[in-house]
Order: C-alpha cells, then sequence, then structure tokens
C-alpha cells in the first residue's frame, strides 16, 4: 500500500494566468518533500493537482504508474488525503463527525461503519491528540485544536499519499512540531508525504528532501542542506541571509536583523 | 459509543450513528404533528368529531354521512398537502442552503415562483382561460424551465453563492416581467392567480394530494440516499472534492433534486418558500450539523409550519380566510426577530 507520485512537465493556469510551467519532479513512498518557495508560485496549486482538484493543461501525473486523470474521484481519495489550507467546516458540527468525514471514500452509498473505519478515525484521533475534543462542536475550538482535528480527518483517510498545505498554520511551538513529527511517522510507515511549509528550520529539520519552487518553475530539488542556501534563498526570496547549520538544521537569519 | 450519540442496527448492511438530539426532537416533533394534522381535520366553520376523520381516513367515500364527507373531500388534501408540502419545501431549502453554504438560501431565490407565475400568465395569454386542473401541470413545467436556466446559467458557480445571485437575477427578471404582463391588463381572469402568488392551499383538491404524494414518495427515498454527500458539501467545493465526493456533479444533482422538491408545491400552493428558508433554520438549532438529521427535522418542522400557517389563517378570522403565506411570512418574521434577540442576550 504505497504510492509514488510523479510530475511529467506538467503545465497549469486559471483562464489566461500561467501558474505551472512544465514541472517535472517525483516523490516516493516512504519520504517527506517539502516544498518551499515565495507566496504565489504555485506551491498549493501543485498539492491541489496532486489531490486531483485541478486538471493540468499539459503534461501528466501518475499516481502509483496510473495517469491521475483516469482515476475515479473516490478511488483517488482511497489514494490521496489533502490537509488543505482554510477551513470552512460549519461551527455546528462535531470534532467525531468531522474526522470521521476522513472515511467517506472508503464507505459505500448506505455509509455503514466497519471495525476498520472505527480504527483508523480512533488512531487517528490518538495520533494528533484529539480524543477529548470528540464531543466539542467546531465553532468552540481555537485555531490550533481545528487545525489538529482537521490533520486528524487527513490521517483517518489512511491513503498511501499525504499531502499537508501548511500544516503548522495557527498551532503553537509544541504542536508544530507535533504535526511534523506525526507527518514523518506517517512517511517512515511507507507513505508519501508532501507538505507546503514556510519555515526552512521545519524544512530542514523534518524532510528528507526540499523542492523549491519560483514562479511554477522548480527551482531546485534535493536533501535540505543542499538547497537551502544563502545564494537560493536570495536568488528565490530576494532577501539577503545568512544562513547557520546547527544540530542538523538550516537557520536563515535576515541580514538585516544582525546586529 | 457515547452520551451522545448511539448506534442505529438495520440488518447486517446498515449502521447509522444517531445523535442524542435527534433521539429525542424528532420523535417528539412527529407526535406533535400527528396531534396537530388530527386536530387540524376537526377545526374549521362546522364542527366534526374526532370519530368523522377516522372514518373520512379509513372507508369509502359513498358511505360517510356528510361531516365524515367534509372531513374527506376538503379539509383531508388540504391537511395532506400542507404536511407533506412543508416537509418538501424544507427539504428544499435545507438542500439549497448545504449546496450554497448559505444558511439564508430557499426555493424563492431560485426563481422557481415567478418562473410558474410567468408560465401561468403566458399560457392564459396566449391560449385564454385556463382550466382548473390543468393550472398545476403549467406551473411545474414553468417552476422546472426555471430551475433549469438558472442552473445553466449558475453552471460555473455551483458550489459557493453563486448560484443563488443567478437565481436572485432570474427571480428579479421574471418578476417585473408578471408585473408588467399585468399591468398590461388583458381579458384574462388574474383573481385566481394573484390568490395563488400569495400563497395558499385554498384551492387544494384530492388532485393536488395525488400529485403531491407522488412527488413525495418518489423525492424522500432519493433524498435519504444522497444525504450522505451533503456532510462533505458542508466543508466547501475543495475539501469535499479531496474526501472523494465528486462535488461539481453533486451539486447539479441537490440542486435538481431541491427543485424536484419545491416545484410541485409552488404549483399546488404557490410560492411559500420562506417554509423552507425557517424549517431548516430551526432543525439546525435542534439537532446540530449532522445532514441526514438536520434534513428529517426540518421537513418535521416544515410540515408542521405550514399545516398550523394554513389550519390558523382559515380559523382564526373565520369567515376572513388569511392565506398560509401570510400566516407563514408573518409567523417566520416572529420567530426569527424573537430567536435572533434570544441568541443576541445568550451570547451577550
Amino acid at each position: 500500500m504505497t504510492a509514488s507520485i510523479i510530475f511529467e512537465a506538467v503545465d497549469f493556469g486559471f483562464r489566461d494566468r500561467a501558474v505551472l510551467h512544465g514541472l517535472s519532479f517525483q516523490a516516493y513512498p516512504g519520504e517527506f518533500l517539502a516544498i518551499v518557495g515565495p507566496n504565489g508560485c504555485g506551491k498549493s496549486t501543485t498539492l491541489k493537482l496532486m489531490a486531483g482538484l485541478h486538471q493540468p493543461v499539459a503534461g501528466r501525473i501518475l499516481i502509483d504508474g496510473a495517469d491521475l486523470h483516469g482515476i475515479g474521484r473516490k478511488a483517488l481519495s482511497r489514494q490521496v488525503a489533502l490537509l488543505t489550507q482554510a477551513s470552512l467546516a460549519p461551527p455546528n458540527m462535531t470534532v467525531g463527525d468531522l474526522v470521521a468525514m476522513g472515511r467517506f471514500a472508503h464507505q459505500t452509498l448506505l455509509g455503514r461503519r466497519t471495525a476498520v473505519d472505527a480504527a483508523q478515525i480512533a488512531r487517528a484521533m490518538q495520533r494528533m491528540e484529539v480524543e477529548e475534543l470528540r464531543d466539542r462542536r467546531i465553532g468552540e475550538l481555537s485555531g490550533g485544536q481545528l487545525q489538529r482535528c482537521r490533520m486528524a480527518m487527513a490521517l483517518a483517510q489512511d491513503a498511501p499519499i499525504l499531502l499537508l498545505d501548511e500544516p503548522t498554520t495557527y498551532l503553537d511551538l509544541r504542536y508544530q512540531f507535533g504535526i511534523l513529527e506525526a507527518a514523518r511517522a506517517e512517511a517512515r510507515a511507507g507513505r508519501t508525504v508532501v507538505a507546503v511549509l514556510h519555515d526552512f528550520t521545519h524544512a530542514s529539520l523534518y524532510a528528507d528532501r526540499v523542492a523549491v519552487m519560483d514562479d511554477g518553475r522548480l527551482a531546485r530539488l534535493g536533501p535540505p542542506a543542499d538547497v537551502l542556501t544563502e545564494e537560493l534563498v536570495e536568488k528565490v526570496f530576494d532577501v539577503r541571509t545568512r544562513a547557520v547549520v546547527a544540530h542538523g538544521a538550516v537557520f536563515h537569519i535576515p541580514d538585516g536583523a544582525l546586529k | 459509543m457515547n452520551a451522545h450519540e448511539f448506534v442505529l442496527r438495520l440488518g447486517p448492511h446498515i449502521s447509522v450513528p444517531v445523535s442524542r438530539r435527534f433521539a429525542i426532537a424528532a420523535p417528539l416533533l412527529l407526535i406533535a404533528l400527528l396531534i396537530s394534522a388530527h386536530a387540524a381535520m376537526n377545526m374549521g366553520a362546522l364542527r366534526t368529531a374526532p370519530g368523522d376523520v377516522f372514518r373520512a381516513l379509513f372507508l369509502p367515500l359513498d358511505s360517510l354521512d356528510r361531516d365524515a364527507r367534509l372531513v374527506a373531500q376538503f379539509r383531508l388534501p388540504r391537511v395532506g398537502v400542507a404536511l407533506m408540502g412543508g416537509a418538501m419545501m424544507a427539504a428544499s431549502g435545507y438542500l439549497l442552503q448545504v449546496v450554497s453554504r448559505n444558511g439564508l438560501a430557499d426555493p424563492g431565490l431560485l426563481g422557481l415562483s415567478d418562473g410558474a407565475t410567468v408560465a401561468v400568465i403566458m399560457t392564459g395569454f396566449l391560449l385564454g382561460p385556463i382550466p382548473v386542473q390543468q393550472l398545476s401541470l403549467i406551473s411545474l413545467g414553468g417552476a422546472l424551465a426555471t430551475a433549469l436556466l438558472v442552473l445553466g446559467l449558475g453552471r460555473r458557480l455551483l458550489t459557493g453563492g453563486g448560484i443563488i445571485l443567478v437565481g436572485l437575477a432570474i427571480n428579479i427578471l421574471l418578476g417585473s416581467v408578471v408585473e408588467v404582463i399585468l399591468a398590461a391588463g388583458t381579458a384574462t381572469d388574474f383573481a385566481q392567480l394573484m390568490a395563488w402568488s400569495r400563497g395558499t392551499l385554498g384551492s387544494v383538491d384530492t388532485a393536488d394530494l395525488q400529485l403531491i404524494t407522488q412527488w413525495f414518495a418518489l423525492l424522500l427515498p432519493v433524498a435519504l440516499l444522497c444525504s450522505r454527500v451533503l456532510q462533505p458539501m458542508l466543508l466547501g467545493e475543495e475539501a469535499a472534492l479531496a474526501l472523494g465526493v465528486p462535488a461539481r456533479g453533486a451539486a447539479i444533482l441537490l440542486v435538481l433534486l431541491a427543485t424536484a422538491f419545491a416545484a410541485p408545491v409552488i404549483a399546488a400552493c404557490g410560492p411559500i418558500a420562506f417554509v423552507g428558508l425557517m424549517s431548516a433554520w430551526i432543525a439546525r438549532g435542534l439537532v446540530g450539523e449532522r445532514p441526514t438529521e438536520v434534513l428529517l427535522t426540518a421537513m418535521l418542522a416544515g410540515a408542521g409550519i405550514l399545516l398550523w400557517a394554513d389550519t390558523l389563517g382559515r380559523v382564526l378570522f373565520a369567515p376572513v380566510v388569511v392565506s398560509a403565506g401570510i400566516m407563514v411570512s408573518v409567523v417566520g418574521a416572529l420567530v426569527f426577530i424573537l430567536s435572533a434577540r434570544a441568541g443576541g442576550r445568550t451570547r451577550s
């Protein structure tokens, strides 16, 4: 139950605005791939294409060797789980119902909940430490609690590919690391994890490889220490920084902040 | 499982988690509805006895005495149409609210009632007086055609508020067409139309009951089967897609279903779309946000609202009859204002 993702020269755009230009890369089972890049460079769009939310204008996306275009919506959702950036969950919905929706693609029209469903829901809630929130309503949660519940919903989907769009948003320090550790653990368990991250330190600490995107193109892809260099950051983000390596993590300190 | 829900098992293939609030609210509403229906059949200018209702329900028409016959011929269709019509309007309203993710959507916003009105007027204008029996079929056709027009124009904007905007535009356009034709003042008799356009069950007969019953029996199972996709749709198009719901197809299906629910009711009783908005809103307050439960609760609430609006309208100021549409608006406005005030107090 593993699946790789392959982008083959993928072009994508909205109406007259091109977003991705000939994007090619692969993500492998068992790896945590982080995507970083400036705002509007196409990171989220790349994740949405992987989840089948948009269709490429040109090129192909292969999921486990099969063209994504030919996979049915429900079957695709058994292969790919996506934690979207913004939540629109209604305030009256309970946390238990939200997380249980992760099982939608595994259920029939009548919605019978099997022992497998219950076990996956329990595992996901335990993993994100939200069991005690089960009967709470979405409107009563803090931003961070909601984010963990949404992550639990994505985990409950039990898909071999896990896509996370800025997963650490709203989270305090403990749960930022908690959610990234959970993502890495899912990768170690054989899943393909792709996350859009903004924090270089997070990316260098948790990701196996980092893809830097710039204006819809892949600027560089490789191990964090090779990719997150002062030169690349200046070129892509237009910011002069000093890179410091400590405990295996890369820290970028902006020049302007140095005294 | 826990204090807030239990699992209802029907055979080996169906197991439905039921929330405690629904398990309490739904049976209570159902009992209240049955009592109300029985009471409504005995209320009116002519006093009848409870026994007449049972005879009217279960004995053949020919064997009935005068009182029971009155109940069977006039009050039974009217109560039946009010119950099912209210439930169908409620279902329509809730489905539209889910698709547009807007708690203020109702079937009227799709332009259905104005579509029906235009169809009736145009037919009367072109072909002369319309036999009463065909009025509901023509208005049904008008409502369905309008829904298809709205769907066609708004097909790129189905999820989110877009469909409501398109519906509103069509609504306003058709409304002005009605005004123009009425102002042109031809020889056609508009008295009946005016009564219909305020929303009334006054002209409901057994044929209407039959029409409504058929649609109700057809649509209820479809709605229950579809209700499972409603929950992911509440999270918005992208999240619903990611969870495995073909969101665009589902949205089209749900809008069509909402139309099919509302159109026959509008054909029989005129535009009483406000029932749809109000009952869905009450149901969410009662049972929370689990779509199948909200749908069923809203249908029970809608049935009760329309039944009481119609019954009070014909009894309260007798012999003057106030149309159900007006009663619904008055009662609904009061309910909304009072609960908004109550909500404001508890929050502050």
